[in-house]
Order: C-alpha cells, then sequence, then structure tokens
C-alpha cells in the first residue's frame, strides 16, 4: 500500500521535474528487466524520439536511470539499453531530501538572524537594513513599512526541518538492512 | 536451448510454490538434465531474481531447495518517503545544488518564501 503510494509521488516528482512525459517514459523502464532501447521506448510511450531522448538524458542527469552500451551483431552499430538504476534509486532521493533539510536550515537561520519589515499594501519583504536604507518605505509603492512577527515562520521551518530528519534517519537505516 | 531449460525449470519450481519448492536433486530427474548443465540454469534464474535457493540437506547429502519468489519480481523497493517533501519547492527545484552559490538562494527565493508564508500562516503568526 504505501509502497504504492511512494511510486505515485515518484512518478508525480518525475513528473515535475522532467515535463509530463517523464513519468510515462518512467513506468517503462520501471517494467523491463535487463534494459530496454530507445526505440522501444518511442513504441511503447508514443512519444517521439527527441522527447524519449530528452527525458532520458534528464533521467539520467539525475541518476535515476542508467544504460548498457552493446554493440548490434549486425552492423556494429552501438546500441543503447536504459534502465531505472534501482539500488541507487533510494540514496539519489534521500539525498535530494537531505539537500532541501539543508536549504531549509539556511533559510531558518536567516530568518532568526535578521528582523523583517513588509508592506502591508504588495506584502514587499525587506531586513531590517533594507529597510533602514529605504527610511522604512515600500521601495515599490512607497507604503509605510510594517514590522512583521516571524516567530510563525520559525516554528514551521523548525517543525518540518525535525520531520524530515527523523524521517531521513529512519530511511537510512531500512536502506542499509537488507531486506 | 539454455533459456528453454531454464524456462522449464521456472514452470516446475513455480508450480511446486504451494509444497515449499523442489529440492534441486529431484530437479534433475524430473528434467533429465545432468547436474553440471541444470545448476547453471538454476544459478542464472538466481541471479535474475526469478528464484530463491536455501541450502538444505536430502539424504544425506547437501543440496538446495528452490523457492518461488514473486517478491522479488517487483525490484523497485521505494524505501524513501516523498510525500512532505515533495510539497517544498526545492525538492522539485532544478537549481537545488546551486542554489546559495550564484544568483539563486534560499534566503529571497519567491517560491520558498511564498511556500513558507502559505504553511506557517495556518500554523500561527
Amino acid at each position: 500500500m504505501k509502497k504504492e503510494a511512494n511510486l505515485k509521488d515518484l512518478i508525480k516528482f518525475i513528473n515535475e521535474y522532467v515535463g509530463n512525459s517523464g513519468g510515462a517514459v518512467f513506468e517503462v523502464l520501471a517494467q523491463s528487466d535487463k534494459g530496454i532501447l530507445d526505440v522501444d521506448i518511442m513504441k511503447k510511450t508514443g512519444l517521439d524520439e527527441q522527447e524519449v531522448r530528452r527525458v532520458l538524458y534528464e533521467l539520467q542527469a539525475l541518476g535515476i536511470a542508467s544504460y548498457r552500451r552493446d554493440r548490434s551483431p549486425e552492423d556494429g552499430r552501438f546500441l543503447y539499453y536504459w534502465f531505472i538504476d534501482s539500488g541507487r534509486l533510494n540514496q539519489i532521493l534521500i539525498q535530494r531530501k537531505k539537500a532541501v533539510v539543508n536549504k531549509l536550515k539556511e533559510r531558518l537561520e536567516y530568518e532568526s538572524k535578521n528582523t523583517f519589515f513588509t508592506c502591508p499594501r504588495d506584502g514587499t519583504r525587506l531586513t531590517f537594513d533594507e529597510a533602514l536604507e529605504n527610511d522604512f518605505k515600500c521601495p515599490k509603492c512607497e507604503g509605510e513599512l510594517v514590522a512583521e512577527d516571524n516567530s510563525g515562520v520559525k516554528e514551521f521551518l523548525r517543525s518540518m526541518i525535525a520531520k524530515l530528519e527523523e524521517e531521513i534517519a529512519n530511511e537510512e537505516r531500512k536502506i542499509a538492512a537488507p531486506s | 536451448m539454455k533459456s528453454e531449460l531454464e524456462k522449464r525449470i521456472f514452470e516446475i519450481v513455480k508450480e511446486r510454490s504451494k509444497e515449499g519448492g523442489v529440492i534441486q536433486s529431484e530437479l534433475w530427474s524430473i528434467l533429465g538434465v545432468d547436474n553440471r548443465e541444470g545448476s547453471k540454469a538454476v544459478l542464472s534464474l538466481v541471479r535474475k531474481g526469478l528464484i530463491r535457493r536455501e541450502q538444505v540437506v536430502y539424504k544425506g547429502r547437501k543440496t538446495y531447495r528452490l523457492i518461488y519468489s514473486p517478491e522479488v519480481r517487483e525490484k523497485l523497493s521505494l524505501k524513501v518517503n516523498l510525500n512532505p517533501v515533495m510539497e517544498i519547492p526545492c525538492f522539485t527545484c532544478r537549481e537545488l545544488y546551486r542554489c546559495g552559490l550564484g544568483y539563486y538562494n534560499p534566503y529571497k527565493c519567491n517560491l520558498l518564501s511564498r511556500y513558507i508564508s502559505l504553511n506557517a500562516e495556518s500554523g500561527g503568526s
């Protein structure tokens, strides 16, 4: 059940990252056991050559897909068999998750170190120094800036970081354990 | 020829899965192949993850019990939960690994700011 949900989320992520044909290509790759030729991916997904290649290169850059090169027995051309690097997949996703946590931490530090002023009219947000430079007026609409209470923001960041770090620790344990 | 043998072995192991698998040495007599040829095919199937083998002692000799393992078929075992992290724009951002080094940074990023303000509002502030 949970695995299914994770897979759905992964496909959603791929669709968002490489575009809507990403999920379709990923599914075809996931079904093939020993690797599949790009020509066969085209047939199965109905996408054109350019699009399939683009998606494959993107997935490769992400580290999700990989290929095996073989010579064609007929004319000696190179054939590329694409497959999902399932061993690396979990690692890659964890790595990405960690990177996100780091970004949230950087943001939390920034939020903690600074006081912020916002424009109630257009929502422009400035740090204290920036606001001082502008005489506490909005640089866009000249409106009066108001001091912002960012305790909610910090609270949210802290809880999200804690949640993700706990998840990462659990998942790393699961990956290290032989299934 | 070789894959033909593999197919036959796989079929037999699959059929006998309810009985707890097949003893490898019995398999040779069923198929009428010799040990050398047969174990090559079995090893190949094990490597493909189609069957599993466990060492057992049968009639005083060490041999293997071959077991059909459908669970190995779904080789994509995702162990990473993407549900909350996917909503954070950084996760799907192409600049994730370049963020903070140049043009993009997590302090002034519009996408991240919008995400945080949307979620923090419901929590407090």
